[in-house]
């Protein structure tokens, strides 16, 4: 008892010391845009991105290259000019032609004539120097350190608009201190990307290696490595397939978690060149499709495979082969659906992959993009077949549909809208998919498509698909939250009507996704209802939660504490959401940040957590083996504290209209400009305020990896019951036997002078076969 | 379920059960991402970001993908091969409403379900684009404005025979004979399967006179749904002249993805025009949709030869027999989706 509070101390320690790191973390100033307050007609910045036709450049005022190690102290007459672009173009009268900002790193800039001006620390032109393409100003060098100068040019067409037709690019150079320091070489988005996956995927493969070296060194041989590599290829036992599922998620979560890490790093500040625009598009694309498809979804498949079986007493799924082949079609769409990421064409167009640039983007990764999300909807299709008619048919004697557990009802509801909306999602991948390879015109505009064809097909799809992967996470919370308070759960009845109701309503809903896209102001309004409508149901089960705890004595485990912590964050992604149904709301906020930070409240604050919930909740019946709850708490307050500085700002970066999906943002030099499309700077704060917070989420997460790992190796030893649950897969031992069962089990009822209900006995009515058919087709 | 065996590494068949391993679902899998892989190496984007570049050297190892995914097929049938029913799983006592149904027979039904899905998807894109451009031939006697696209359906070319109306048996133009040859393959070959399904159950036969029956059946199951094949063939590609019948194909009707260059010729003397029809549009969900359907026939002239191959090894009698009953709901479905298509896309 002592040593748990005096842990319990650290840890609060630990926390505020963090805390206080973030306090003091240095202030991040916004760099300006260029010039403002001049009425020049020239648009800086145009957010196509830098054009190659115009070319910066800096030298020294009598032509020479600027020197590699500047003498310290002296000052030297640069030359900054530029060629090409509309001012060469387009601009005959030669007025208004162009303009510039530098920015020194190191030393000091100071303008010798009226054409150039220092304004918050950069040089820039004046009015006067508006006419011109070169420019001369001093720059003193410093005494020490590496210098990057930093030209940013505009090239104006003089039409005295200020309209993207004007052009821009950058360039930066490195004058050296005396010694030749070496510059800082910048990093490139993409290596860092491959490097990162690359070395999980080395060090996990070491690890692994590692243990079965240190369990047993003398048969670490290729006869004993050769059946144990069969089984894991081509074994249907569920339990196999569930680890495989948890083995593929938790890698493709990390790599998932690094795109996050790429994305957010190239947010940490405005005007940021981290990442190419067309490589951002990639990553966030990638993030969003990894997540939810190779992620997400095993995670909970592997849920399902391990628990549902065991839960409602049967020996295996009933389509074994079916499965593991649900299984092996995951790592083979991962490897298309990442085709092309790590030589930039990855696919580029968002997980929603909107029309027409999915058919017609020059990235080829969209097309094996497209691809492999065929092969996961086979997967999703097949795992649909197999749960629902496994829960259908093979429950243990006394189950009835009443008496399951609430798990398998949630997996049953959830498997129920997936296999019913993902062939419709197929159909469009398909048709997009043959848009670009044999030229069919379906979303093809200039051909007649209907790019809007896709957005439904897509989203009739994609909003059930969202209930999918929360719907099981609810599954969990009932399960947690009933074990932790130590009885029942709270109006079980209601909870499974209120699933049921979520998997109905889910479908009705998705044009809710299409607000602005032009649809009829009818269904707008139609689907306006329907969306506020499914805040009931889901409102019913988090009340039903709530009574559930208040109704027992709850005993705080680290899977406790994830599920009050999904209670808390699910809870706010949900009222979030539904600022979203109010279409004038919505307008509004489409495709800002308060989007991103809804669905991240229920993606990672409902899904996430309630598998994490999962994780810590079963891992002693899967593998045999107690995880530490003191490094299970550890994990708990670190990651839900980062997290929630992670996304919680992202409403208010949402309110100020940062918009999503944008590979940099930029900010206004002050209060009065109000140049279209830039934030004031507490944005550029908070942007690299979450980037820090994410780093700490990222590497929080790794904390349950480690605990994982250690805890196979040398964790205390799990007796079948280690939590006091009692639906049937604590009946069986931790781990479980092959088969699981030696004898079902039978369900006894608490009530046997109940009727059964009279939905049941219709159906039974129905559906039974007279004894004598049966003989004859059994025959056995 | 027996399970004295002790634990197996390998794949074994149903000897003693179901089975637990298998190489065919990893093969499978890597099959079917190594074709769709290489289909999509062999097609890039163009410049202009409008069009694509066919490159068919990747085309041989898409063909591999298939070979591989074929491959672990034989690997599941020849675990399926002793499998004599012996071992046929029923839903528990307990399973309302489905207690003591065949498990499989439950799947099965499952699995058109989501079929289902996947054809009114195709549907609903069909209808998107035929509801809203208006067709071509209702336009006669209207004026229309320059820079309108029409839709000509396949069933332009098909059942009104197009600018050919050769018609030889009077009531229908010879374009839809290979349709109409198509529709009453696909329903007798609903009866042959079903007979075979019923003679598999007689136990008034002996098992090799049984199984040679059985045989008979699923073997002209085979070839009418092969016939079915080779007349989609001939009406997309080929085209026919025997005789007094004759049809062009709707390749040489240029009824294709590609053609951007139809017109259609409407009105009379002062009146007349010719309008840009949106050939492409159409032909994309024709083609598609019965490409669809298409594909799912073929799945089956897959599934009916092993079956076949199974029957003339004796290997269907009483207790299995529902194997056969499963495949006949599918092909029943398949049947039934035609049912559906041939009117929407060849008549209408």
């Amino acid at each position: 008892m002592q040593l748990r509070n005096v842990w319990t101390v650290r840890a609060m320690v630990i926390v505020a010391v963090l805390f206080a790191a973030l306090m003091f973390s240095p202030e991040h100033e916004a760099r300006p845009i260029g010039i403002t307050g001049v009425d020049s007609g020239c648009y800086c910045h145009a957010p196509d991105g830098p054009s190659g036709a115009v070319v910066p450049s800096i030298t020294l005022a009598n032509g020479s290259e600027l020197p590699e190690n500047y003498d310290p102290g002296t000052t030297y007459t640069l030359l900054i000019s530029f060629t090409g672009g509309p001012a060469e173009d387009y601009n005959p009268d030669r007025l208004n032609t162009g303009g510039f900002n530098l920015v020194a790193s190191k030393g000091t800039l100071t303008p010798i004539d009226n054409t150039t001006q220092i304004m918050a620390g950069e040089l820039t032109h004046t009015d006067a120097g508006n006419d011109q393409q070169t420019w001369y100003a001093n720059w003193t060098a410093p005494t020490s350190g590496s210098a990057v100068l930093r030209l940013m040019v505009n090239s104006v067409n003089g039409d005295n608009l200020a309209t993207p037709d004007d052009s821009w690019n950058a360039v930066s150079y490195t004058v050296s201190g005396a010694g030749g320091e070496a510059p800082t070489m910048k990093a490139n988005g993409l290596t860092v990307l491959f490097s990162g996956i690359l070395l999980t995927a080395i060090l996990f493969a070491i690890a692994l290696t590692y243990v079965f070296y240190v369990r047993d060194p003398e048969s670490f041989s290729w006869a004993r490595f050769k059946p144990w590599i069969t089984h894991w290829l081509t074994s249907t036992d569920h339990k196999s397939v569930g680890t495989l599922y948890f083995v593929s998620g938790l890698f493709f979560l990390g790599v998932g978690g690094i795109l996050a890490m790429m994305i957010r790093i190239q947010l940490s500040s405005p005007g940021n060149d981290f990442l190419t625009k067309d490589e951002y598009n990639s990553f966030f694309t990638l993030h969003g499709t990894v997540m939810i498809f190779l992620a997400a979804m095993p995670l909970i498949n592997g849920f399902a495979n391990w628990i549902v079986p065991l839960q409602i007493g049967a020996r295996d799924l009933c389509f074994p082969r079916l499965n593991a082949m649900s299984f092996w079609l995951q790592p083979a769409g991962a490897i298309l659906l990442l085709t092309g990421m790590f030589s930039g064409m990855g696919a580029d167009v968002g997980w929603t992959g909107y029309q027409p640039i999915t058919s017609t983007t020059d990235h080829y990764g969209a097309t094996f993009w497209l691809g492999g999300q065929v092969l996961l909807v086979a997967s999703s299709t097949l795992t649909g077949i197999n749960f629902i008619v496994t829960i259908a048919t093979m429950r243990a004697p006394g189950m009835g549909w009443m008496q399951m557990p609430l798990f398998t009802w949630s997996i049953l509801v959830s498997v129920m809208m997936l296999f019913i909306s993902i062939p419709t999602f197929g159909i469009g991948l398909i048709e997009a998919y043959l848009d670009r390879t044999i030229s069919t015109t379906f979303y093809n505009t200039a051909a007649g498509g209907d790019p809007l064809l896709w957005s439904h097909l897509f989203w009739y799809f994609g909003h059930p698909e969202v209930y999918v992967v929360v719907v099981p996470a609810f599954g969990v919370i009932s399960e947690v939250i009933a074990t932790s308070a130590r009885r029942t759960i709270f109006g079980y009845r209601s909870m499974v009507y209120a699933l049921a109701g979520i998997g109905f309503v889910a479908f009705i809903v998705y044009g809710h996704h299409m607000l602005t896209s032009g649809m009829s102001p009818l269904l707008r309004f139609v689907v306006m209802l329907t969306t506020m409508l499914v805040a009931v149901p889901t409102g019913i089960k988090i009340f039903n939660w709530l009574k559930t705890m208040h109704g027992g004595s709850l005993v705080y485990r680290t899977h406790t504490l994830w599920a009050l912590g999904f209670l808390v964050t699910f809870t706010l992604g949900g009222i979030s959401g539904m600022f979203f149904p109010a279409i004038a709301m919505d307008v509004h906020l489409h495709e800002t940040y308060f989007v991103v930070a809804h669905f991240h409240y229920v993606l990672v604050g409902g899904t996430l957590f309630g598998l994490f919930a999962a994780f810590y909740y079963w891992y002693p019946k899967i593998t045999g083996r107690m995880m530490s709850e003191r490094l299970g708490i550890l994990h708990f307050l670190t990651a839900f504290i980062s997290y929630n500085g992670v996304f919680w700002p992202m409403h208010k970066l949402g309110l100020l209209g940062m918009t999503r999906r944008h590979h940099t943002y930029y900010i206004r030099a002050d209060e009065y400009s109000d140049i279209i499309g830039t934030l004031p700077p507490e944005a550029a704060q908070w942007n690299f305020f979450i980037t820090v917070c994410a780093f700490m989420f990222f590497l929080s997460n790794l904390i349950m990896v480690y605990n994982i790992i250690s805890s196979w190796l040398n964790g205390r030893k799990a007796p079948a019951d280690p939590w006091g649950g009692w639906s049937f897969e604590w009946l069986v031992s931790s781990p479980p036997p092959t088969p699981s069962f030696a004898e079902i089990p039978t369900l006894l009822n608490a009530n046997p002078d109940r009727e059964p209900g009279r939905l049941t006995g219709m159906l039974e009515r129905i559906m039974t076969p007279d004894p004598g058919d049966e003989g004859e087709e059994a025959g056995h | 379920m027996s399970d004295d065996h002790g634990y197996h590494h390998g794949p074994h068949d149903w000897s003693h059960g179901a089975p637990h391993n298998s190489w065919a679902p990893i093969v499978i899998s890597l099959g079917s991402g190594v074709f769709l892989f290489f289909f999509a190496k062999a097609f890039t984007m163009n410049e202009g970001m409008n069009g694509y570049i066919y490159d068919s050297a990747p085309l041989p190892l898409a063909i591999a993908g298939l070979a591989i995914i074929f491959a672990g097929l034989i690997a599941w049938w020849k675990q399926d091969f002793s499998f004599d029913g012996s071992y046929e799983p029923q839903a528990t006592h307990g399973s309302a409403p489905f207690s003591n149904v065949d498990i499989r027979k439950v799947g099965m039904w499952v699995f058109l379900m989501s079929e289902m899905m996947i054809f009114s998807s195709l549907f609903s894109t069909y209808i998107r684009y035929r509801t809203s451009i208006v067709s071509c031939y209702s336009l006669e006697g209207t004026v229309v404005e320059p820079g309108t696209a029409c839709w000509l359906p396949a069933s332009y070319f098909i059942a009104k025979g197009g600018e050919h109306a050769n018609s030889t048996l009077g009531f229908m133009p010879d374009a839809l004979v290979p349709g109409a040859i198509n529709t009453f393959a696909l329903i007798i070959s609903s009866y042959t399967i079903v007979m075979a399904l019923k003679t598999a159950k007689r136990t008034d036969l002996e098992h090799a006179e049984r199984s040679i029956k059985v045989r008979n059946y699923l073997g002209a199951t085979f070839c009418l749904a092969t016939l079915f094949l080779v007349m989609k063939m001939v009406e997309w590609f080929i085209g026919f002249h025997i005789g007094p019948f004759e049809a062009p194909s709707l390749l040489s009707d240029q009824f294709t993805i590609h053609n951007d260059a139809y017109t259609y010729n409407y009105g009379h003397g002062a009146e007349a025009g010719a309008m840009t029809v949106d050939i492409r549009m159409a032909a994309s969900a024709f083609y598609l949709t019965t490409g669809t359907h298409g594909v799912h026939v073929f799945a089956g002239i897959i599934g009916l030869g092993y079956m076949v191959v199974k029957a003339h090894k004796g290997g269907y009698g009483p207790g299995n027999a529902v194997s056969i009953e499963y495949f006949g709901l599918y092909w029943h479905f398949v049947d039934l989706a035609w049912v559906a298509v041939f009117p929407a896309f060849y008549l209408y």
